[in-house]
């Protein structure tokens, strides 16, 4: 749900396909949901989210300082975020798990290096990327595309009927041109605007520039408009 | 959204249980420990070549010494801050200081030349006259690259070739710091070849090892549980 947030948020040309009236753009780039649907649930998400950001941080500095229990809370507060980052990479969920273990291994044997009063979560995600690329260089992409989960669409179970379809339509077509972009551009999306990292956090973590970050994200944004705008016919990728 | 498995939250509970890590106050004392023994070397190093403080003009000296020990005390301060962010600082500055630095020696040693001109009266001599400095600059270096190489061992998950490089320009210029005050010789030839290229040449090695010694893989015992 926090996904579709992020694409409505760029747009409101696939949210105007969908019964109802439009998305109300007159409050700038804030987000004005129509009243029934996903996106009233996607502000309540969006707060416990903000939520799990300072309880991440505390809970890190204070595993940081030595305190032990605290690390249980820092994996409550971490793990989703983490676990969908990887899974859009890898696309299998015991590979994600697989990596999500040894991304937290490695947090906890590096707990010492961490600064305090920084945000943990850029050093996480970066902690998790550099894990994923080692995997990659170690295996090969062997992304086998039978087992992927469909992440988004396991999301929305609970929705009405006809929000459903046209949510799991928009959603399905934004995923498959999300997996279709460049790594650079894909990693950079997911960073900024569905992890809600600032450009210069997500530049550290990609060992990028601001510019270029925004120019990436860019460029994936107008990659999935035109998705969601094209004929849903047309799904890149095929997948369906 | 999508969440992982409750059983993976008790394996890596268990895991993280079974398998101790240092505390930010255990990383402190052993970074001063490396940091302090690599001084230790450098001291030692430059005790044992001795000073020539006599045989140049005392302006030159003091020009020389005065950038050289001031990049290497700001070049340490700032490789070993973090910036605000266990991240540390982004790849172009940590490229781009490293570039500084030497750049930076070079200018002044060029500088110094052109100030005190009768500093160059002296024949350049062969290129083998330059590599005793060369050798020993690298030799004085060693030590404190070693320490801040493994004071902050494991530490970078993005960009370790970059940090090595400016913690090999930063060690590159504490070695010039000693062989500056060694070595009497003044010829702009001499100080670019002896002092200022090897300077360059331990930041490359920096970089070679920071991509080894600073980068944050997973620990194999966790890589095989």
């Amino acid at each position: 749900v926090i996904f579709l947030e992020s694409l409505a948020s760029f747009g409101n040309d696939h949210a105007t396909r969908s019964p109802g009236p439009p998305i109300d753009w007159s409050a700038g780039d804030k987000l004005i949901p129509r009243p029934r649907g996903p996106m009233r649930i996607t502000l309540v998400l969006t707060a416990t989210r903000d939520d799990r950001f300072v309880q991440a941080d505390a809970s890190m500095a204070r595993y940081a300082q030595g305190d032990d229990s605290a690390f249980l809370d820092l994996y409550d507060a971490l793990a989703p975020a983490l676990f969908g980052f990887l899974l859009r990479f890898v696309r299998q969920k015991a590979l994600a798990e697989d990596l999500m273990q040894q991304t937290f291994l490695q947090i906890h044997a590096a707990r010492g290096r961490f600064v305090s009063g920084s945000p943990v979560r850029p050093w996480a995600f970066a902690i998790a990327r550099r894990l994923f690329i080692d995997h990659t260089r170690r295996a090969g992409r062997e992304l086998v595309s039978g087992d992927e989960e469909r992440v988004v669409t396991e999301s929305l179970e609970h929705q009405t009927p006809g929000d459903w379809h046209d949510a799991r339509e928009a959603a399905t077509r934004a995923e498959a041109t999300l997996g279709a972009l460049p790594e650079a551009q894909r990693e950079a999306y997911l960073l900024v605007k569905l992890e809600g990292l600032s450009l210069a956090d997500a530049a550290l973590v990609l060992g990028s520039t601001t510019t270029a970050v925004k120019l990436r994200v860019h460029r994936a944004v107008v990659a999935l408009r035109t998705a969601l705008n094209a004929d849903p016919g047309s799904t890149p990728g095929g997948t369906t | 959204v999508t969440t992982p498995s409750p059983e993976l939250r008790a394996r890596v509970a268990e895991l993280v249980r079974q398998h101790g890590s240092p505390t930010q106050a255990q990383v402190h004392r052993r970074s001063l420990a490396v940091i302090s023994l690599g001084a230790a070397w450098w001291i030692a190093g430059a005790l044992l070549l001795g000073a020539d403080l006599e045989s140049r003009p005392s302006g030159w000296l003091l020009m020389m010494l005065g950038v050289w020990t001031t990049t290497g005390v700001l070049g340490t301060y700032v490789a070993l801050s973090s910036g605000g962010s266990s991240l540390g600082r982004p790849r172009p500055l940590l490229m781009g200081l490293s570039w500084a630095i030497v750049s930076l020696l070079l200018a002044v040693s060029i500088l110094a030349g052109v100030l005190w001109p009768e500093t160059q009266s002296a024949p350049a001599g062969p290129w083998l006259s330059h590599a005793g400095c060369f050798v020993f600059t690298f030799v004085l270096a060693a030590g404190p690259l070693a320490g801040l190489l493994l004071s902050q061992a494991r530490s970078d998950p993005v960009r370790p070739t970059a940090t090595g490089a400016l913690l090999g320009a930063v060690a590159g210029a504490w070695g010039g710091v000693g062989m500056s005050l060694h070595c009497a010789r003044t010829e702009m030839v001499h100080l670019v070849i002896g002092h200022v290229l090897p300077v360059a040449g331990v930041a490359i090695v920096g970089a070679v090892l920071g991509a080894a010694v600073l980068a944050l893989s997973a620990p194999k015992k966790a890589r095989n549980a």
